[in-house]
Parts: structure tokens; C-alpha cells; sequence
């Protein structure tokens, strides 16, 4: 069996929506949309330290942005999902489409 | 209106809390938001948060450093017999005592503090020789700071004892010097002395993430 970066549902949304923000992908927007997603308030704290260990992973990677006077001077991070990131999720795609299909439809009694 | 004092003191608690990679960008996004209409409350949530979440990645590294600062203490009655016998004299504190205030209070309160700030201080530095490997990067700046944190934490420590026994059953009037930090204990284990040792080395350690500047180029 191969090696897999198995990912948890956080991790996966993180890096979907990492590919969805394209060039902005920076963690207000990341955030947001997170929030959006999930239908609740996110803690931020929490999607940087999942971005940390994804970046970990290899399958994230960052780079310092534009430090703004709104932002107390502080640069944003930017991060783009990896060669290696996106065939994990690819993967992870895989593998639950694989799962969904032995999903009983309603009223179809389990096996 | 939010009031600025607070948010200033969130942020100040987030800076010196969190050792992540991500610590600057983390503040930033919190900042934008909050100039953006967030609230100072969820604000504060935030900062909480995160530093919840940096606390509860690292146990290992906590709870070995915990680990350390409870055994170190439990030597205490050992530094006091050494340093309190043979260089502090116990005429010493009787004489200061009769000098003009502030002096006799101030050389009171130095007699009974030196030996445990001595003592934090030795830990931290066997500690660092421990791990000489992580330790041979810290700069002279990140020692002072950490022997500066312990000060600090074990003055507090110092004053919410004082404040537990005012109306506990022990008048601390009476309690011999050398037995004040064996006072407020749990087994042998003193309370202000290991949250001292605990903050000076987690300050001067932080974990080792936060090194890499950018990984765009990978």
C-alpha cells in the first residue's frame, strides 16, 4: 500500500478553498470563506495552525506579503497549495467518491 | 468607540504567547478584521483561542518542561541550606531590619527573594545545557527576557501566596523564611517556584517551528 497524506475534513476544506482563492489566498479571505462554508464563526488561531501543519506536510507553501497600516504593520501570508497538496487532495477526491457510491440511498436498508 | 487599551493588551498577550510560524500574519488578519467592524470581544475570543490551540499542539514540549520544573523545585530546601547558611548569615536579615524604611524592607524582601531567583535561574541554565542543541541558537537578548519573565512570574507568584494566606489559617509573619516557598505546596512541589521555572524556559525555548521566512520556492 502506498504512502498517503490522509487529511482530516478541516485540512481538506483549507486546501480547497486555498485553490479557489487563487493569488489571494491570505487568511482574512481563507477565513471568511471558511466561515461561509462551515455556516459558523471560525476561530483563526485554529486555520493557522492547520495551515502550519499542512505547510509541514509540504503540501501547502507561503510567502510573505505586503505589510498594510490597517494590518498594525504586519504582512500578510500568502499560501498556494503544492504539486504534492494537490495530488493529496486528488487522492482524498478518490478515495471518498469510492466511499459515497456504497452509500444506501434513503428507504434502502443497510447491509 | 473600541477601547484601544484593550485591544493592545490582547495583541501584547498574542505576541508573547504564540511561537508560530505564522504569529506576524496571525496578528495581522486579526487587526484587519477588527479595523474591518469586528468587535473587541471577538477580538479577544481570538486571541484566547489561539492561544488555546498554540498551547494544546505542543503538550510534549510543555508537559516535559513541566516535568523539570517540578522535580527542580523539589530540591529547593537544598539551594536554601547551601546559599542560606553560608552566604546569607541569619544576622543579616535582623540587622537590615533595623535600618530606616524603605531599606529594611527592601533588603528584606531581597534577602528572602535572592535565593529562589538564584535557584530558577540554575534550573534554567541546567536546563538549557540540556538541550544545547536548541539552546546554542538563543541570543543574549532571549536570556535576559526569560530571566526577566521568571522574575516576574515568581513576584506574582510571590504576592498571590501572600494574598492565599491572608485568610488562610497560617499567619505568614510566622513562617520561617526558608520554609515560604515549602509553604504553598503540593508533595514537596512549590507552586511559585515551578510557574517561574516553567515561564522562563517555555520563553527562552519556544517550539522549534517558526524558522522558515517563506517556502514559496519549494
Amino acid at each position: 500500500m502506498g504512502e498517503h497524506n490522509y487529511l482530516s475534513e478541516f485540512e481538506l476544506m483549507i486546501l480547497l478553498i486555498v485553490i479557489n482563492l487563487g493569488d489571494d489566498a491570505y487568511g482574512v479571505p481563507l477565513t471568511r470563506q471558511l466561515a461561509i462554508e462551515r455556516g459558523r464563526d471560525v476561530s483563526v488561531g485554529s486555520v493557522y495552525a492547520t495551515l502550519d501543519r499542512l505547510e509541514e506536510k509540504g503540501l501547502i507553501a507561503s510567502r510573505l506579503g505586503e505589510a498594510t497600516a490597517e494590518r498594525g504593520g504586519r504582512a500578510k501570508r500568502y499560501f498556494r497549495v503544492t504539486e504534492q497538496g494537490l495530488r493529496t487532495v486528488q487522492q482524498t477526491r478518490t478515495v471518498l467518491n469510492k466511499l459515497w457510491k456504497s452509500l444506501p440511498s434513503a428507504g434502502e436498508e443497510l447491509a | 468607540m473600541k477601547p484601544k487599551w484593550l485591544v493592545t493588551l490582547a495583541t501584547w498577550i498574542l505576541e508573547h504567547l504564540t511561537y508560530g510560524t505564522h504569529k506576524e500574519a496571525l496578528v495581522g488578519d486579526l487587526l484587519e478584521e477588527l479595523r474591518r467592524g469586528r468587535s473587541t470581544r471577538w477580538y479577544w475570543r481570538q486571541v484566547l483561542s489561539a492561544i488555546g490551540v498554540e498551547l494544546s499542539r505542543r503538550p510534549r514540549d510543555y508537559t516535559l518542561t513541566l516535568i523539570f520544573s517540578a522535580a527542580w523545585s523539589t530540591l529547593y530546601p537544598f539551594w536554601w541550606h547551601l546559599i542560606g547558611r553560608n552566604h546569607l548569615p541569619q544576622t543579616l536579615p535582623q540587622r537590615w531590619a533595623a535600618l530606616d524604611w524603605p531599606y529594611s524592607g527592601t533588603l528584606a524582601l531581597l534577602c528572602g527573594v535572592t535565593p529562589a531567583v538564584t535557584f530558577i535561574w540554575l534550573g534554567l541554565f541546567v536546563y538549557l545545557m540540556s538541550r544545547l542543541g536548541v539552546a546554542r541558537e538563543l541570543t543574549g537578548s532571549q536570556v535576559l527576557r526569560s530571566l526577566s519573565v521568571s522574575l516576574n512570574v515568581l513576584l506574582v507568584a510571590n504576592v498571590a501566596v501572600l494574598k492565599f494566606f491572608a485568610n488562610a489559617a497560617i499567619d505568614i509573619r510566622f513562617v520561617p523564611r526558608e520554609e515560604f516557598y515549602a509553604t504553598f505546596h503540593l508533595n514537596s512541589i512549590s507552586v511559585s517556584l515551578v510557574l517561574s521555572l516553567f515561564f522562563a524556559i517555555a520563553c527562552a525555548l519556544p517550539p522549534v517551528r517558526g524558522r522558515r521566512f517563506d517556502s514559496f520556492a519549494r
